[in-house]
């Protein structure tokens, strides 16, 4: 998860992160197992927060497209065993960034695997906190 | 629940929307949990 390499940048700027998916229970536990991943693994398999965001699906061409085989190829490259999804593949994914007084600062529905905001538009968000 | 048609919907500026999930380790978590400091919500459209 390109957020992880991230992780020390984001704990600084006091940033809580909540990764949500839309699998089972059993297959989260796996992944935040295998991934050691540092924030919770929210499991929402209503879908009802990611379509209240407007994630919908996805066209084709976003997401068998080259830049989709072009992100999970990378992925392999780094080691990663690539599972069959066992679920819906046209569901997208997206970021919400929400502002210390709970409204949205940034708004993002990828279109595809490949397309997710850089980690610095994300912080670029945030407002800057004044240290003594 | 069937899923609704969008159109391209952007809510920058707005409230965040509400939630209560609960994550691997079967702990809840409300939107509110998290006021008075930024949130980064991550949505993986599958685990690879």
């Amino acid at each position: 998860m390109q957020l992880q390499q991230h992780e020390h940048e984001i704990a600084a700027r006091q940033l809580a992160v909540l990764v949500v998916t839309f699998e089972s229970r059993e297959r989260a536990q796996r992944y935040a197992a295998e991934m050691k991943l540092p924030w919770p693994l929210l499991v929402d398999e209503s879908r009802r927060l990611a379509w209240g965001y407007g994630m919908d699906r996805g066209r084709r061409w976003d997401l068998y497209g080259p830049a989709a085989i072009w992100t999970y190829l990378k992925l392999l490259a780094r080691g990663r065993r690539l599972e069959r999804p066992t679920d819906d593949v046209t569901q997208l994914g997206g970021d919400i960034l929400v502002g210390a007084d709970a409204r949205v600062l940034l708004h993002h529905v990828g279109s595809g695997p490949a397309d997710r905001p850089a980690v610095s538009e994300i912080l670029e968000r945030l407002p800057v906190v004044a240290t003594d | 629940m069937a899923r609704p048609r969008m159109t391209k919907l952007d809510l920058t500026g707005q409230p965040a929307l509400p939630f209560a999930l609960t994550d691997t380790g079967g702990q809840i978590h409300r939107l509110e949990d998290y006021a008075g400091r930024p949130l980064l919500l991550v949505f993986h459209r599958h685990l690879a």
